[in-house]
């Protein structure tokens, strides 16, 4: 779990300063509490659990190689979560990975978005269960890395829009543009779902 | 719209399905990477804080050297300062050994020149 109190954070900033100095078990403390979030929003990014763990790593080592560099301007979770979009943005480039990808992206990031209404759904009544789960996770797999990296650190990172907008260097009017547009993508699976088991 | 109406964005945001597609994403279990990845990152973060540490002894040892070289180098110019002095007295030396010889070469040529020719016979 990330850290949160203020107390956390005072006890963060004595892991960067003792990691600064060199000191692994300090900086072992920073992957404790990280390693988990880390870990999840790159494996949803890459989408194979081996090239999650490969790229983890990466994440922590050039964090602890690059920790005198952190100037504490951003939080360190915004830092870790940027190294890691880097390197998972690098990861999918170098292995020319593309999955089948929904074209939902607009040709511009500031294209208009369109909304999709659908009389097959209620939100207030769809019942969240493992199945539904599963198809969310198949939405998310089959979105681009642009859509994903912002649908991931908003809703399951909580980040806010101005902290994604730092994270993967994009104005804040194009992360709200790309949430919405990959909401909408799961939103449409959803509903092919429901519609199949309504027939 | 985006740029033009920032709002109208944010209410879609907030709109009853986006919000929850939200929910559905934050549903979605974690994850949780093994303790043998996190044994390997371990011994990983160890060894590169190790390089770390020798790199740091050796540019340290490298400064070292080099300062010791630039202090040997200074004292050497100082120590060859006071040589060159002391050659300029060997020179005056040798110039007032000079004088004197022709000094005396003078007066040896007047003595010889006042001695009496009819010395030997004498």
């Amino acid at each position: 779990m990330a850290l949160r109190s203020s107390q956390d954070s005072a006890q963060e900033e004595t892991w960067v300063a003792k990691s600064r100095r060199n000191d692994p078990q300090a900086f072992g403390k920073i992957v404790d509490a990280y390693q988990n979030r880390v870990y999840g929003f790159v494996r949803r990014m890459l989408g194979s659990d081996e090239e999650a763990q490969d790229v983890t790593q990466e994440v922590f080592i050039k964090a602890f190689q690059s920790i005198g560099r952190f100037d504490g301007r951003s939080s360190l979770r915004t830092w870790l979560f940027r190294i890691a979009y880097n390197l998972c943005i690098d990861r999918s480039r170098r292995a020319a990975r593309r999955v089948s990808e929904t074209s939902m992206e607009p040709a511009s990031a500031e294209d208009e978005p369109q909304d999709f209404p659908d009389s097959r759904w209620d939100p207030a009544s769809v019942v969240i269960n493992d199945e539904l789960l599963r198809v969310v996770e198949a939405a998310i797999e089959t979105m681009s890395d642009k859509l994903r990296s912002v649908l991931l650190l908003h809703d399951r990172e909580e980040m806010d829009y101005d902290q994604i907008a730092r994270t993967i260097d994009v104005p804040v009017g194009t992360v709200k543009s790309r949430l919405f547009l990959a909401r909408a993508h799961i939103q449409r699976q959803v509903t092919e779902y429901l519609g199949e088991g309504q027939r | 719209m985006t740029d033009k109406n920032p709002n109208a964005m944010d209410e879609r945001l907030n709109s009853p399905e986006q919000e929850a597609i939200r929910r559905m994403v934050q549903a979605a279990p974690g994850d949780m990477p093994s303790m043998a990845w996190r044994a390997e990152l371990n011994s990983k973060l160890q060894r590169h804080a190790k390089q770390a540490r020798s790199r740091l002894v050796f540019s340290w040892a490298s400064a070292a050297v080099t300062v010791g070289a630039g202090a040997l180098l200074l004292m050497v110019m100082f120590k060859d300062e006071p040589s060159n002095l002391d050659q300029s007295q060997p020179q005056t030396i040798a110039r007032a050994g000079v004088e004197e010889l022709m000094i005396s070469a003078h007066f040896d040529a007047v003595e010889t020149n006042s001695i009496d020719p009819a010395w030997p016979a004498n």
